[in-house]
């Protein structure tokens, strides 16, 4: 009895050990670290202000061009519409997936730093990523196999879940936003016009 | 950016519109036009008049801008406004339709048409729309021209090659300093 105690104790200690690996933030040098938090507001700012946007997910899962292009009466043209949809649709829920998966690296890793979760919280966070993930795995085989406008609903869900995500991921480091109109730069910015 | 400097490119910016880019009136036009003053190797923007009356730093943003927005309405047209907004473009060129989409086809120059540092996705997105439009709008001749030969609706009898008409069209593109397209 007193052999089943402990080996019971022991392996409540394992899980813990490795529970703590997972959720909390592992040591890492200062550098790691400030690319961490940059590359996090990246993701972020690319998903709040370009992939999650109402107007982009319109015009890419709109049947407007569609009803257009139908009215023509070229099945070659249709086909083409068709093929060209799909392949924007799966490069929005790729490009989706991986701002996600940098979102949930960083907060695996590093935002422990920046926020003050509680454990709950931490999980329900886990939670929401791994579901985000494997919800935009299935939109791709619900794409590939019926298409890009018959997923609107499913794309809705997907923008909404991810939106929620950005909110809660998003508050600790929304200090970045200022500081990155300075950082970033573009390379006509500042550049000698040429004659 | 400094408060005076954020001054300079708005005043640049509202002085470009007003000279010239009113007169533009297709979002493709100016696009295509506003690419046509930046240094590929350099992507710095350069436009004469606009360089003697503001500073080259502000010029070149202000060009920049508008070439931002410009791409921006190019990018959220419909299928439908951006086959129409290709025929006006083509007309305004004097390219001769079926020449014409043979060679964007072909040459794809929409490609080097677009703002740096663009979102990759949106980019793709018109890249696309430019795609199928030529396909539609090619589709249209075609059903056009059925029953007739083609030659006598789609050519002239003396063209010269497409890459030259192609050459010809690109020298075309720049507008005079009243902004029209010359």
């Amino acid at each position: 009895m007193t052999i089943l105690i402990l080996f019971s104790l022991l392996g409540i200690a394992f899980l813990v050990f490795l529970f703590a690996l997972v959720v909390l933030p592992s040591p890492s040098n200062p550098e790691g670290s400030a690319k961490s938090l940059i590359s996090a507001h990246h993701a972020l700012s690319v998903l709040q202000h370009s992939l999650l946007s109402e107007r982009l997910t319109n015009q890419i899962f709109s049947d407007e061009d569609l009803k257009y292009v139908s009215s023509i009466g070229s099945p070659e043209v249709v086909e083409l519409l068709l093929a060209e949809r799909r392949r924007l649709a799966l490069l929005w829920v790729a490009q989706v997936r991986s701002q996600i998966r940098n979102l949930m690296r960083f907060q695996r890793t590093q935002s422990g730093f920046y926020a003050n979760l509680s454990v709950s919280a931490e999980l329900s966070l886990v939670n929401g990523f791994w579901s985000l993930l494997l919800f935009c795995r299935a939109l791709e085989f619900f794409i590939v196999l019926r298409g890009p406008y018959r997923a609107r609903s499913a794309v809705r869900r997907t923008v909404s879940a991810a939106a929620h995500l950005c909110d809660l991921t998003g508050g600790p480091i929304a200090f970045l936003s200022s500081m990155a109109a300075d950082l970033t730069v573009a390379p006509y910015r500042g550049g000698k016009a040429a004659k | 950016m400094d408060r005076r400097r954020h001054l300079e490119v708005e005043s640049a910016v509202a002085d470009f519109n007003r000279r010239t880019l009113s007169s533009i009136r297709r979002p493709l036009d100016r696009m295509i036009y506003l690419s046509s003053m930046r240094d590929c190797n350099t992507g710095a923007y350069y436009h004469d008049g606009l360089a003697d009356r503001f500073s080259d730093e502000a010029a070149c943003e202000a060009l920049a801008r508008c070439h931002f927005e410009a791409f921006l309405e190019v990018s959220s047209a419909s299928l439908a406004d951006l086959v129409s907004q290709m025929e006006g473009y083509a007309a305004a060129t004097h390219s001769v339709p079926i020449d014409f989409i043979a060679v964007w086809k072909r040459l794809e120059p929409y490609r080097v048409a677009i703002p740096v540092d663009m979102d990759p996705l949106v980019t793709e997105f018109l890249f696309s729309n430019f795609k199928l439009a030529l396909a539609i709008w090619e589709n249209r001749l075609k059903n056009r021209s059925a029953g007739e030969p083609i030659s006598s609706q789609l050519r002239k009898p003396d063209r010269r090659s497409p890459l030259h008409q192609d050459r010809q069209n690109s020298s075309n593109l720049r507008p005079t300093e009243g902004g029209e397209l010359v």
